[in-house]
């Protein structure tokens, strides 16, 4: 088992967010989170990697209480994607490499071929590396920010809507390849997309800040 | 040389001519200034009158423990103004900026009067107070600076921050681009005013100085070692405040504090 979230409530500003959520993440697999506007799906997102902080319940990543790690360590482990990504000021490139930048993790570059391989994954051709990353179209800013947190070569990566400012047809396909490399990679992901609802093995429906059902189906919600 | 010329009360009222002037000018263009002028006026002459009769009276006590009494004061004031120009409110901000010009400002303040002008004793009135005055109120500037710039720029790329921290960058690896904005901000006006002396305008000190009958040279010299001291003390209490910043604009898990930044979208 990779994680383990035991009773988590998160309350921000007064306002009950997520409620006695428990739920266990296995290893290698994927996992969708869907549920209407306002059900904390961001937010539940976000616990995995410490990014937004329970009020009050456990959560274990690898059989650790999570704070036990120190959250810098325990995030370089577990990357997401954002739903609206940052890109920082200068090329593609600089922004593919930004995270190798942190001195402290002394983080081995990825190879050319590595490097490749996670382009071909986001559909992104070599001669995007060169160009400026504020120019970038939405769907690219996805891409790369994909691309980004792939090359970390993670045991669990987290995606916030990556796929909603690009077409159906190429997002399905970005999710495909990702998906093809499940076996060495846990994915879990807010989407709301069918195409990409299909292929994922297991849906967690969040309704009211509660999880309302862990299933394989879609659930229909308003 | 002989001392300043001792100006009568008649002829400082000339002087009131000029803001006479000005306040014609104001009505006579409509430029809603007028009520403005006179309280400025008023309130300046006030305040420096009273001032001087503390003054006066203070340099006739040499006792250490009114001087710091006084110092103190002076942090105190300095922080409120800090507080109120740059609307910026948290707990905890008093403190952080009382330690800041404490050790900053206070910390060069005590190393230029014990070794470079080393005047005796070292809690002289009539070097204490007016150097004070002078680190204290440039510090006070420069930690504004920092204080707002860093702020505002937290604010607005805390999402390029988050990322960072999302990569597991410490908050301080993340907002260092932050800092250094801030910090630049705060040294700025101090570097461009030390460009320009001697050229562009003789200070404020040196003009004292001369006034009152020190020699050109001796005045100089006072006014290089007190620009080293104003730059170092808006270095140091900017650097203490930057630092210090962290510790309330991020948590323990390195993010940003919600009770000074709010929530982010989609929380």
């Amino acid at each position: 088992m990779m994680f383990e979230i035991e009773n988590v409530s998160v309350v921000r500003q007064g306002k009950m967010i997520l409620e006695q959520i428990s739920i266990q993440i296995h290893r290698d697999s994927s996992y969708a989170i869907v549920g209407p506007s306002g059900a904390g799906k961001t937010t539940f997102l976000r616990l995995f990697n410490l990014m937004t902080i329970p009020t009050s319940g456990k959560i274990r990543f690898n059989n650790k209480n999570i704070f036990e790690y120190s959250p810098i360590e325990y995030r370089r482990q577990i990357p997401i994607v954002f739903q609206e990504p940052v890109l920082f000021e200068g090329t593609v490139e600089d922004n593919l490499y930004s995270p190798f930048h942190i001195k402290r993790w002394k983080l081995e570059k990825p190879t050319n071929g590595q490097l490749k391989k996670v382009l071909s994954i986001c559909q992104l051709d070599s001669h995007y590396l060169n160009e400026n990353s504020q120019v970038l179209s939405a769907g690219e800013k996805q891409r790369v920010a994909m691309a980004r947190a792939l090359l970390l070569a993670p045991e669990v990566i987290l995606l916030d809507e990556p796929t909603s400012a690009l077409d159906t047809e190429t997002a399905s396909d970005i999710i495909n390849r990702i998906l093809d490399i499940t076996p060495m990679i846990t994915l879990i992901i807010v989407t709301h997309a069918t195409d990409i609802l299909k292929k994922i093995k297991h849906k967690i429906v969040l309704k009211g800040g509660r999880i309302e059902s862990v299933s394989e189906d879609i659930n229909k919600f308003e | 040389m002989q001392g300043a010329i001792d100006i009568p009360i008649w002829r400082l009222g000339l002087a009131y001519i000029l803001f006479l002037i000005i306040f014609i000018l104001a009505r006579w263009k409509s430029l809603r200034l007028g009520k403005d002028l006179v309280h400025s006026v008023v309130r300046m002459s006030l305040q420096l009158s009273i001032m001087g009769f503390f003054l006066s009276y203070i340099f006739k006590i040499h006792l250490w423990y009114v001087i710091i009494l006084i110092f103190l004061v002076m942090i105190f004031f300095a922080i409120r103004v800090i507080v109120k120009r740059s609307g910026i409110a948290f707990r905890g901000i008093y403190r952080l900026l009382f330690f800041s010009i404490l050790f900053g400002g206070g910390g060069v303040l005590i190393f230029f009067i014990l070794f470079v002008v080393h005047n005796q004793p070292w809690y002289d009135p009539r070097y204490f107070i007016p150097l004070a005055g002078m680190v204290i109120g440039n510090s006070m500037n420069g930690s504004a600076l920092a204080l707002e710039r860093f702020y505002d720029d937290v604010k607005k790329r805390r999402r390029e921050i988050e990322t960072f921290i999302s990569f597991g960058a410490t908050a301080e690896e993340a907002s260092s681009d932050s800092f250094r904005k801030a910090y630049r901000s705060a040294l700025l006006p101090s570097l461009t005013s030390m460009t320009g002396m001697g050229i562009v305008f003789l200070p404020g000190m040196m003009t004292g100085q001369i006034l009152g009958g020190s020699p050109p040279m001796i005045a100089i010299k006072y006014q290089i070692a007190i620009m080293a001291a104003i730059l170092g003390s808006v270095a140091m209490t900017s650097y203490l405040i930057l630092i210090l910043e962290h510790k309330y604009f991020f948590d323990k898990y390195h993010l940003p504090d919600e009770q000074i930044f709010g929530l982010e979208k989609g929380e």
